[in-house]
């Protein structure tokens, strides 16, 4: 405080009735005048202290709001600050009291978004349903709303059961799988009121378990899966929906894409490391057909050739997909074939993944024909597959003929390896063509980004080099 | 279930090799430091940077990507099997429900052939142990399958647990082979950044060498052009001084050679002013006579004119006549006199350029002084010799000082003969102190002034005696030493006096230099004076005693040879006067 503050200087008093001169006695040699604070930086340390009560920042100099935002307190509740103090040292300091070191260039460098995306993240993964109070998150939304651009949500709890509950419930599971509800957080609530959510990306399971594994704890049900459905709807800002690893069948899969359809603004889909096969197949498509969705991410599912042909006759009148992953699905050779076909019309498509879905020579001769005319394709991925001699020199004979492709990964495909190496020089001479700076960041890159991405997720933490 | 567990481990896999991932990208960061650093060498070592880059990365992600294409085949392997595994297991369980089917069937048939044709109870009973046997063998069947397929599971559970641990025995193994890449990546990049950091610096050294050795040379240059530049200076400055040495030389023979033309011409005026001098005071020695017969004529003519007049009281014409004769002589008179004053002053201009001829002079009489001293030594040692016997020592020289009686003597006489300059009403001391102050000399400068009139008359007597030749000037040195002894009086002619004070007054400043000259000498000529020591003198005394006894004789012979002398010459004057006197009474009475 000010008064504490003052040297010994006031301590000496001149006598009353003697001269009125201003004189500053320093009996401690170290102290200066210097040492004083200024008077406007006691006026705004003393704002700083009152500012839950006389809240005070828009009046100020962008000065003194910095000085602001190195002095208060980053235990102030939110509702004071949240819509006042803007992006800037304040939330920086919030952040690293909270989480400790923080990289701020996944948040669009912007400190306040950060905490308030982190924070939200937080209560939604620590959410428990019919324990926690949705109160205390209705308010957070309240407050976060115009900040939160994505939600990336690595947890979702399943309501606490009690032992006894627990034991009635597996007499009881004998006649009736319908118990008590093993419903997660509900979506509902929430993405209505977050007006400027770009991006989604939700996984149905818990962290660190433990000894208390239950299946249904990595499950969506049907519930949860209508809820999400109708927030999605909701959310007319959404640009990015991840739903991966989450138990997403057929019937869920078309529930989320009938809700989805005609969304203004999503622009990226992934649903990979689900259970979805040849009927969400079909609703993929019609959805791809319904929206101007621009990468579809359908890896590690269980697609075969009927899904894989909705799929293509859907890329065939699509021009606005760049990317299509179909990695480990079961296509085959009729599926494939159809991709190919479709590749003939489709001139917008720029990556491709098809590497463990079975397919064979004829698939390799339809994509051979449609690399021959198509010039858009820049990445292709057919690793394991069994293409065999004759596929790979289709390929081969196709990419003389191909000037646009700059990635083709033929590993673990029977490919003679003479072929491969040729491809892969073709492949390089269209790569060395291209300028540098226009060249898009390499297939294999973003792989390894997504897959980053997805560890995150995965651990719940960022990884750092040690 | 053998699925998801799988998928899990295959994640488990993939998060390994993502971690390694992020160690690689870290690595990836590191060479990014390696860029920065290199960033400002060349286009070309910038390209060959980026493919090592390049070079190291795709070995990483080519093995990443060799994982997951790994995995995937497995995958699609396994998964592969386990529809093959379901499409046997769907036909048997198919075939199980078949033949069970058709034994139900059998079963429901028995039961209603029982129905229509048992009419007895044996019949019954037989069909219903048939019965009993097939509903056994039915649930035998269901048994037997139930435990064939409790079998599978079991070994497909074991064989699950033994793939579960070879994968993890797998991903131990590549994860470790992972980080001995990753290590290994650290490790070029760590040796790519040295070696780029030290192809740098040594870059950096060859340049500062060079530019050092450069750096070096140019100074040496410079140097190089520096110093010749100051040797020619130098030689220049040789040259001229050589030649402003030869200009002096050739000025200074010039100026000697004008200078000695100028002497030679003094000489010839000195020598003019002379005669001139001496003519003059023929003349005027010859006119004073003339005054003086004149007077003594004109008081006899006076006288006899008196008479006259007073017998011819009347004669006016001869009366203007010897006014005119009076006002002609006077006019002569004056004429006379200015010639005088201008000789004066020619005099004085002469003056001046004797001073050059005194220092000469000074010169000699010093040598002379010498000389004497030597006499007087040799005279002291004669004397040693024979009055005495002892062995002579020679004694140390020094100067002497104006006495003051001589001081007392130059007062008086400049009181009397330049008293005319000052009001001669004033008794003795205010003329004195007048005089000072109009001849702005102080009452301290008097031995100087007594010291230079002293010096000036030397120099006049021997500017007299001069063509005279030597024995005159050793005279008149042997005078100014022994001056202390002598009157002022006869050292200075009292006509002297007056251009003496003058040129002392002019010539201060020469006279200065003299004196310090003199100064310097005083102890010399001091030393001089006193080279006769005191028991000495007593001794010459004694012996001087002795010779005055000789010298009285001596004088009286002496003192009647000077009066013959001036006997003979006033005899001779008295005689060319008697010659001259009738040329002039016959002239006064051819005016009469």
């Amino acid at each position: 405080m000010p008064q504490s503050t003052l040297p010994s200087a006031s301590d000496s008093k001149v006598p009353e009735g003697s001269k009125k001169t201003r004189t500053i006695i320093s009996e401690d040699p170290c102290w200066t005048l210097s040492l004083l604070p200024r008077l406007s930086d006691l006026c705004l340390q003393s704002i700083a202290n009152n500012f839950e009560e006389h809240p005070l920042f828009e009046q100020l100099s962008s000065s003194q709001r910095d000085f602001l935002q190195q002095r208060l307190s980053p235990s102030l509740p939110l509702h004071v600050t949240a819509n006042l103090i803007g992006d800037g040292v304040y939330w920086k300091r919030r952040c690293q009291q909270l989480w400790g070191l923080c990289d701020v260039s996944h948040y669009g460098h912007s400190w306040k978004r950060m905490f308030f995306e982190r924070s939200l993240e937080n209560m939604i993964e620590l959410f428990i349903p019919d324990v926690s109070d949705p109160g205390n998150l209705l308010d957070m939304v309240h407050h976060c709303r115009d900040f939160v651009k994505r939600l990336r949500v690595s947890q979702l709890l399943t309501p606490v059961m009690d032992p006894q509950r627990v034991e009635e419930e597996e007499v009881a599971s004998d006649n009736e799988y319908e118990g008590p509800s093993m419903d997660h957080f509900d979506f509902s609530i929430l993405l209505q009121k977050l007006s400027r959510l770009e991006e989604l990306h939700v996984v149905y399971r818990v962290k660190e378990c433990g000894m208390n594994f239950e299946w249904k704890m990595f499950e969506m049900t049907d519930r949860d899966c209508e809820s999400l459905a109708t927030a999605l709807e909701s959310c007319k800002t959404l640009k990015v929906l991840r739903l991966h690893q989450s138990h997403v069948d057929d019937k869920k899969c078309r529930l989320l894409v009938k809700h989805l359809l005609d969304h203004p603004s999503l622009r990226q889909l992934d649903f990979s490391h689900n259970l979805i096969s040849d009927k969400g197949a079909r609703a993929v498509a019609k959805l791809l057909s319904r929206s101007s969705l621009q990468e579809l991410d359908m890896c590690d599912n269980h697609i075969r050739d009927h899904g894989a042909k909705a799929i293509a006759h859907a890329l065939s009148n699509n021009s606005t997909l760049l990317s299509l992953n179909l990695r480990l699905n079961r296509v085959r050779d009729e599926g494939g074939q159809a991709l190919g076909e479709a590749l003939l019309r489709n001139c917008t498509l720029r990556h491709l993944h098809l590497g463990g879905n079975e397919v064979g020579r004829r698939t390799a001769a339809a994509l051979s024909e449609a690399l021959r005319q198509n010039n858009v394709l820049r990445s292709i991925n057919l690793s394991c597959n069994s293409l065999g001699e004759d596929g790979g020199r289709a390929l081969q004979e196709a990419m003389c003929h191909n000037t646009s492709l700059t990635e083709c990964d033929l590993r673990l495909t029977q490919v003679d390896e003479d072929i491969v190496s040729s491809i892969t020089q073709l492949v390089w001479a269209n790569q060395s063509s291209e300028p540098r700076q226009d060249q898009e960041k390499s297939g294999a890159r973003r792989e390894v980004d997504e897959m980053r991405d997805e560890a995150q997720e995965f651990t719940g933490q960022s990884w750092t080099y040690e | 279930m053998e699925e998801r567990n799988l998928d899990q481990e295959e994640r488990k896999k993939s998060v390994s090799s993502f971690s390694s991932d992020d160690d690689y990208n870290e690595s990836l960061g590191d060479s990014d430091d390696a860029d920065d650093i290199s960033e400002e060498e060349s286009d070309n070592e910038e390209s060959d940077s980026l493919s090592q880059e390049t070079d190291l990365q795709s070995p990483l992600t080519k093995f990443l990507e060799d994982i997951q294409n790994g995995v995937d085949t497995r995958e699609s392997v396994r998964r592969r099997e386990i529809d093959d595994v379901c499409k046997i297991r769907l036909e048997l369980l198919g075939q199980y429900l078949r033949s069970s089917h058709e034994k139900f069937e059998d079963l429901l048939r028995g039961w209603s052939l029982a129905k229509e044709k048992v009419s007895s109870p044996q019949e019954l009973r037989l069909a219903l142990r048939s019965q009993q046997q097939l509903v056994v063998q039915l649930l035998e069947e269901k048994k037997k399958i139930i435990n064939d397929l409790q079998w599978d599971l079991m070994l497909a559970g074991d064989h699950f647990v033994k793939d579960l641990m070879t994968q993890t025995e797998e991903r131990d193994q590549m994860m470790e082979k992972m980080d001995d890449q990753i290590r290994n990546l650290i490790e070029r990049y760590r040796s790519n950044l040295t070696n780029t950091e030290n192809s740098n610096q040594e870059n950096n050294a060859t340049i500062h060498a060079t530019a050092r050795q450069e750096w070096e040379r140019q100074q040496k240059e410079f140097y190089a052009a520096e110093l010749e530049m100051l040797t020619e200076r130098r030689k220049q400055v040789t040259n001229y001084d050589e030649k402003i040495q030869c200009l002096i030389l050739e000025n200074m023979e010039t100026q000697a050679m004008v200078k000695i033309e100028q002497d030679a011409n003094l000489q010839l005026l000195v020598r003019e002013h002379q005669k001139i001098r001496a003519s003059y005071t023929m003349t005027s020695l010859k006119k004073t006579n003339e005054r003086y017969d004149l007077e003594a004529h004109q008081n006899t003519r006076i006288a006899g004119l008196q008479t006259e007049n007073d017998d011819q009281s009347h004669d006016p014409e001869q009366a203007n006549q010897t006014v005119k004769r009076i006002r002609y002589l006077s006019k002569n008179y004056q004429y006379n006199i200015k010639q005088y004053e201008h000789l004066q002053g020619k005099t004085k201009n002469i003056a001046v350029a004797d001073e050059k001829t005194y220092e000469e002079m000074v010169e000699t009489v010093e040598e002379e002084v010498k000389q004497l001293v030597d006499k007087a030594l040799e005279i002291d040692s004669l004397i040693c010799k024979w009055y005495q016997g002892i062995p002579w020592k020679r004694p140390v020289v020094a100067f002497t000082e104006i006495p003051d009686e001589t001081l007392e003597k130059v007062r008086e006489m400049l009181l009397d003969e330049a008293g005319i300059l000052v009001d001669e009403d004033m008794d003795e001391d205010e003329k004195w102190e007048s005089l000072l102050t109009t001849c702005c000399i102080s009452e301290m400068d008097l031995p100087k002034v007594a010291n230079y009139f002293i010096k000036y008359s030397q120099r006049e007597a021997g500017e007299l005696c001069g063509p005279l030749g030597k024995s005159c000037a050793k005279t008149a040195a042997a005078l100014g030493t022994r001056s202390t002894s002598f009157l002022t009086a006869d050292l200075i002619n009292p006509n002297y006096i007056l251009p003496a004070l003058k040129s002392f007054i002019k010539q201060d400043v020469t006279y200065l230099v003299i004196m310090g000259q003199q100064a310097r000498d005083k102890e010399f000529w001091e030393s001089l004076g006193n080279i006769v020591c005191e028991e000495k003198v007593k001794l010459w005394e004694e012996i001087e005693r002795t010779l005055k006894q000789y010298l009285e004789v001596l004088k009286e012979v002496y003192k009647l040879t000077p009066e013959v002398d001036i006997l003979r010459r006033q005899n001779t004057e008295l005689r060319m006067q008697l010659q001259k006197s009738p040329s002039i009474r016959s002239n006064s009475e051819i005016m009469k």
